[in-house]
């Protein structure tokens, strides 16, 4: 599968990256900043405090600069050390370089003096290179693939067993009907171990849905309606794939399934301007409402909406005479 | 030849079993001798057709296998309780543990004819079965009557309130009253989310609950003093239960949730 092909572990870089503009900048910023404030500290007037910060700058430039360069140089060619090793080594140089300044600028105290810088510059090393390696951690491509894969739709067990024994109770009496089936038992499987970022046209997930509620119904016979309303829309809309599908499935998971009678459920579509709304409406059984695992359908499905199109979709949800409402909006995606 | 019925709420699911079954008669003397769409209608079922085999869905919709199970058990003669489930979430090992047979769904012919062929050691027993509902926390949603010898659901929904007697526990819903063997504390136990106890030997459900008079303490003609203390109210019931002094912080803690 593809998926595994990018999981194949790449050695770790943990060494800050000294060439990168972010980088430079942050670590410019706070060495500037780190001096000014000592700078002030020590003085007596403005002058003074110019002065002071002129001084420090005189040994922590090049240090830094230096520092820098040979972090970015260390960072492409050690990614093959351990990454504890790296860690030093990217604590060690500014430590270094920063001993070996002061001594070279004789600064006042002389060995003592050179030490403290050395303890000084190994500290702030260290400090940025953990704050550079959570950053980095937070920001990879990785963690990122992560939270889409736990957003990523998945087939519920109880449906597929289900589904296939219904193949299984028709395969003798109406191979046509059984064959219907089992197509659109894979188109679903294709769809949820596809990226689910993935844009599809409209009307593929429009029909995507509709063999699936055909599943259901072979399943749940007559207990199960579903009221098709699909409006005008553009016809290169394009949508998350698996975006209705799921919220289909809640509405039967918690209207039919769970309801002893027959439960019909609305399903629809229609576009205003930019704006796709999607409506989809579910019986539930009086008196005792289940609403917590919908809550976990629906906190999967605003997950995925918020990651693809961060505050410009929304989902909206309201009880209303013994009926679950959802309403979706977000904008048509008109990529050719 | 075993008497096998089907209990399932998909009509697929019931055919399906229909065919397998068909299929195992080759090796185990059977005939199907009723289907039901849901568990009430599968324990109604059970009672006018006395199979010697149910083969019982685990998820429905209006009563789940489980306590369709509990239900038969406390027949005399039970059958035999096969439970036939697609994939299920946590009680499979509940199962395993109590020695009850399970299939899964989509079911083997061989397989069936095995446990078909274990029924008879498999049968399920009250013990049993109450030591499963009990390790999953199934709560049930009627409670069984024997009423003249004749088996009659009662809905939790609907009792008002339940009161032990000498030997009983009375329980009561709008419309009547019934007597049931099982005790209070184990009713109190398995039903504690839906009623609250008012008294020694009284539960009231929350939802019946109108409110709470108090009644003046009074001295009568024999010159004893009696306390005041609560009443409560119930809807569409016109009979009010004492409220123990000891129960009344708990019970008002209830009402106002």
């Amino acid at each position: 599968m593809a998926r595994e092909e990018t999981a194949v572990p790449t050695p770790r870089r943990v060494i800050p990256d000294g060439c990168n503009m972010g980088v430079l900048l942050r670590v410019i910023g706070t060495v500037v900043a780190l001096a000014a404030v000592a700078a002030v500290a020590d003085s007596t007037s403005a002058g003074d405090a110019l002065k002071g910060l002129l001084r420090t700058m005189s040994f922590a430039a090049p240090t830094t600069l230096a520092t820098l360069m040979l972090w970015c140089a260390a960072r492409r060619s050690l990614p093959v050390l351990g990454v504890p090793l790296q860690r030093l080594i990217a604590w060690l140089i500014p430590a270094v370089l920063a001993f070996l300044v002061a001594l070279g600028f004789g600064a006042p105290g002389g060995a003592w003096s050179a030490l403290a810088h050395f303890g000084a510059a190994f500290a702030l090393g260290a400090g940025f290179q953990h704050y550079s390696e959570l950053r980095e951690r937070a920001f990879s491509p990785a963690v990122v693939e992560a939270k889409y894969q736990a957003l990523q739709s998945r087939i519920r067990p109880h449906f597929l067993f289900n589904s296939l024994n219904a193949v299984l109770s028709v395969i003798r009496t109406e191979p046509a009907k059984a064959e219907r089936m089992l197509e659109s038992i894979a188109e679903l499987f294709r769809a949820v171990m596809a990226d689910t970022r993935r844009l599809v046209p409209l009307e593929q997930e429009i029909e995507l849905c509709r063999n699936y509620v055909e599943i259901e119904q072979t399943r749940l016979g007559n207990r199960l309606a579903v009221d098709w309303q699909i409006g005008a829309y553009h016809p290169r809309a394009k949508v998350p794939q698996l975006l209705l599908q799921p919220v289909i499935e809640n509405a039967i998971r918690y209207g039919a399934e769970k309801l002893a009678g027959s439960a019909d459920i609305v399903v629809r579509v229609r576009q205003h301007g930019f704006v796709l709304e999607i409506f989809v409406s579910n019986p539930i059984a009086p008196g005792r409402p289940e609403r917590e695992g919908n809550q976990i359908g629906l906190a999967n499905i605003r997950g995925r909406l918020a990651l693809i199109y961060d505050l410009e979709a929304k989902v909206e949800t309201l009880v209303r005479r013994d009926r679950f409402e959802l309403t979706m909006t977000l904008p048509v995606e008109r990529r050719t | 030849m075993l008497n096998v019925m089907i209990v399932d709420d998909e009509p697929p699911a019931r055919a399906r079993l229909g065919q397998v079954l068909r299929d195992c008669s080759e090796q185990v003397s059977l005939q199907v001798i009723g289907e039901a769409e849901g568990g009430i209608r599968g324990l109604e079922e059970a009672d006018r057709l006395r199979p010697d085999v149910v083969l019982l869905d685990v998820n429905m919709p209006d009563m789940n296998g489980i306590e369709v199970a509990r239900h038969l058990a406390q027949r005399q003669n039970p059958p035999a309780v096969i439970f036939v489930t697609a994939y299920d979430e946590h009680a499979l090992e509940a199962f395993e543990v109590q020695a009850l047979d399970y299939l899964m769904k989509p079911v083997r012919a061989e397989r069936l004819v095995a446990a078909l062929a274990r029924a008879e050691r498999f049968r399920t027993n009250e013990p049993r079965i109450e030591e499963l509902a009990k390790t999953i926390g199934a709560v049930r949603s009627h409670l069984t009557v024997s009423e003249r010898g004749r088996m009659i659901l009662v809905a939790v929904e609907e009792i008002v309130y339940l009161r032990a007697e000498l030997k009983y526990v009375t329980i009561k819903t709008q419309t009547r009253e019934y007597l049931t063997e099982e005790s209070l504390t184990s009713l109190e136990a398995e039903f504690g989310d839906r009623f609250v106890r008012i008294h020694r030997n009284a539960l009231v459900s929350r939802s019946a609950i109108l409110g709470f008079q108090r009644v003046r303490g009074s001295v009568d003609d024999d010159g004893e003093a009696s306390e005041g203390h609560w009443e409560v109210l119930l809807k569409d019931v016109a009979e009010r239960l004492p409220i123990s002094r000891r129960q009344w912080p708990t019970v008002k803690a209830a009402a106002k949730v």
